[in-house]
C-alpha cells in the first residue's frame, strides 16, 4: 500500500475513527488529537499490516489503544455525569446516541464497533484484544441495557 | 437491532476532519519514532539496578508468572503438577545476546500454553507493539495450530525493559494424541517495528526450541442430555467436559439447526457465549473459543482464561446472543 492508498483507506474509515474515538475520549478536540497520533503511527508501522483487507481493523485498535494511552495521560476522559450535563444543555429530546454514551465503556465500545459499524463479533474481540465470547455477552448486556433505557425514557415522555 | 443505529452518531466535525486531513499530509515525513535513544539509556539503567532475572522464579514446579496470569491458587498448582498438566520446560536457546527459555506448559487434551521469556542485550527495550520475532511450531514435523502473542507491556518483569514475556498456545481441538511427542518452537530474527518501512532487525539469529509434550488427559465427563427451549427453538445439552483448563460442550436437538441458521456461526463463527457460575455465586465470562456445527451436532471448545476447581463449578451459562432477547440457559452441573 502506497502513500495515496493509504491516505484513501484512512478518508475511507473517517466515521469510524470518528465514532470509536469519540466512544471513549467523547471530548471532539480530543478525539481530534487522537486521530492524527494514530493515522501517524499507522503510517510507521504500515508494512505491520500483513493483509490489507483488515486495515480499518488495524487502524481503529491503534486508535482505540492511542485513545486509552491519552485518556490515562491527560485524564480528561468527561466523567458520565459531566457528559450528561453537557448533553442536557443541547437541543433535541435523549435517544440512542445518549443511551450508548451513557452505557459502561466496556459496552459502549463493542456496541459501537459491531451495531454502529458493523464490524463482526470475530472482528470486534480481534480489534479489542477480547475473546469473542466476551463480545458477544457485552453486545448482549448493552442490548438490555438500551431496551431498559429507552423504555424508561418513553414512559419519562409519556409522563 | 443493526438498522437501529444508523447515522446514531453525529456527523464527524470539521475540526476532526481537519485533523485527519493534516495527519495524512505529515505522513511520511515522520519516519522515526522520536525519543528511542533517551528511552533506550533510561532502559538500561533500570535493568542494571534491579537485575532480577525472571526466568528463575519458580516455586512448586510452577513458574509465578504463569500461576498469576491464570489466577492458579497453591492448592490448583500442587493439584495440577500431580495430574500432569503443568510442567517445568526451563529450556534455553541463546543468540545474539538474545536468551529465549521455554517457562512452563499448562494443558490438557484440548490445547497446551506454554510462557517463554525473552532476554534482550541491555538496552534493546521489549514492548507489545514495536517487538516481533519470525515463528515457527511444529509437533514432529506436523505443523500445528497456534497463536502467540507478548504479553500486555504492563506484565512485563518489573523494571527490566530489556525482558518481556511471549505466550504460545496450541489448538488440539482434534484431539490428537500428542502425549510424548516432541514439540520444535523456533524463534528468528528479534525485529523493532517502529524503525522505518518494514521495521529492522535489532538482533539476528534462530533460537530453537524442542522438548517432549506432556498434559493432562483427565477430564470430567457428564452426559446430560437435558433438553431446554431457547426462543422456541428445542435445545438438547447432550454433554459437558470439564477440566481445570477447558470445556467442550456438545448440543443438539431438533430445533439447533434453526438456531445455528439465526446465529453468525458460520460468518463470524458464534452461536453462543460461555459464563462459568461457581457454588460461591461468582461468574466468569469465558474464552476463547472454537466451535463448529456438523450433522446436527454443535461442538464448542472453551480455553479456559483461569484455572478452575471443576468440582466447584455450580453451572454452565449459555447465552444465545444472536436471540432477540438474548436467550441465556443455565445448565446446572450434577
Amino acid at each position: 500500500m502506497n502513500r495515496d492508498e493509504f491516505a484513501a483507506q484512512v478518508l475511507a474509515a473517517e466515521k469510524t475513527l470518528y465514532h470509536v474515538s469519540k466512544s471513549i475520549l467523547k471530548n471532539d478536540d480530543d478525539c481530534a488529537d487522537a486521530v492524527q497520533e494514530a493515522i501517524l503511527i499507522a503510517y510507521r508501522k504500515l508494512h505491520t499490516l500483513r493483509d490489507e483487507r483488515f486495515f480499518r481493523t488495524w487502524l481503529c485498535r491503534i486508535l482505540i489503544n492511542v485513545c486509552y494511552k491519552m485518556a490515562r495521560e491527560r485524564k480528561r476522559v468527561v466523567s458520565l455525569e459531566d457528559y450528561m450535563a453537557e448533553r442536557a444543555g443541547e437541543p433535541g429530546r435523549p435517544g440512542l446516541y445518549e443511551a450508548i454514551m451513557a452505557l459502561p465503556e466496556d459496552m459502549r465500545l463493542v456496541v459501537v464497533l459491531h451495531y454502529v459499524e458493523g464490524f463482526k463479533t470475530a472482528e470486534v474481540a480481534a480489534v479489542l484484544k477480547i475473546p469473542e465470547g466476551t463480545v458477544k455477552s457485552r453486545l448482549s448486556r448493552a442490548r438490555r441495557e438500551l431496551r431498559a433505557a429507552l423504555n424508561e425514557e418513553v414512559l419519562d415522555h409519556a409522563q | 437491532m443493526r438498522s437501529d443505529f444508523t447515522d446514531v452518531f453525529p456527523e464527524v466535525p470539521r475540526r476532526f476532519h481537519e485533523a485527519v486531513l493534516g495527519a495524512l499530509e505529515a505522513a511520511g515525513k515522520t519516519e522515526r519514532r522520536r525519543g528511542v535513544k533517551k528511552r533506550a539509556l533510561a532502559l538500561v539503567a533500570a535493568a542494571a539496578i534491579l537485575g532480577i532475572s525472571a526466568a528463575a522464579a519458580y516455586f512448586g514446579g510452577w513458574h509465578e508468572k504463569v500461576a498469576q496470569l491464570f489466577d492458579a491458587s497453591p492448592a490448583q498448582q500442587e493439584q495440577l503438577s500431580q495430574e500432569g498438566a503443568a510442567n517445568y520446560v526451563g529450556q534455553s536457546a541463546t543468540s545474539g545476546g538474545v536468551t529465549i527459555t521455554a517457562l512452563q506448559t499448562l494443558g490438557d487434551k484440548n490445547g497446551l500454553y506454554v510462557l517463554f521469556h525473552i532476554k534482550a542485550p541491555e538496552g534493546v527495550a521489549l514492548s507489545e507493539e514495536d517487538s516481533a520475532f519470525g515463528l515457527d511450531v511444529d509437533i514432529e514435523g506436523e505443523r500445528v495450530s497456534w497463536n502467540a502473542q507478548l504479553l500486555p507491556d504492563a506484565e512485563k518483569p518489573e523494571g527490566a525493559e530489556n525482558e518481556h514475556y511471549l505466550e504460545l498456545w496450541i489448538n488440539n481441538t482434534r484431539g490428537a494424541d500428542l502425549l510424548g511427542k516432541t514439540i520444535t518452537v523456533r524463534f528468528s530474527d528479534l525485529r523493532d517495528l517502529s524503525r522505518g518501512e518494514g521495521g529492522s532487525v535489532v538482533v539476528p539469529g534462530t533460537w530453537e526450541l524442542s522438548w517432549p509434550l506432556a498434559y493432562s488427559s483427565d477430564t470430567r465427563r457428564y452426559d446430560l442430555d437435558a433438553a431446554y427451549t431457547v426462543s422456541g427453538c428445542e435445545v438438547t445439552v447432550e454433554k459437558i467436559e470439564l477440566t481445570p483448563l477447558s470445556m467442550t460442550l456438545k448440543l443438539g436437538g431438533e430445533g439447533l439447526e434453526r438456531l445455528v441458521e439465526r446465529s453468525d456461526l458460520n460468518e463470524a463463527g458464534g452461536l453462543c457465549a460461555v459464563t462459568v457460575a461457581m457454588k460461591d455465586g461468582t461468574r466468569f465470562v469465558e474464552g476463547p473459543k472454537n466451535e463448529f456445527y456438523a450433522d446436527g451436532v454443535y461442538t464448542q471448545i472453551v480455553r479456559f482464561s483461569r484455572v478452575y476447581d471443576v468440582e466447584d463449578i455450580a453451572a454452565v451459562v449459555l447465552t444465545f446472543y444472536h436471540e432477540p432477547d438474548g436467550s441465556a440457559v443455565t445448565v446446572p452441573l450434577p
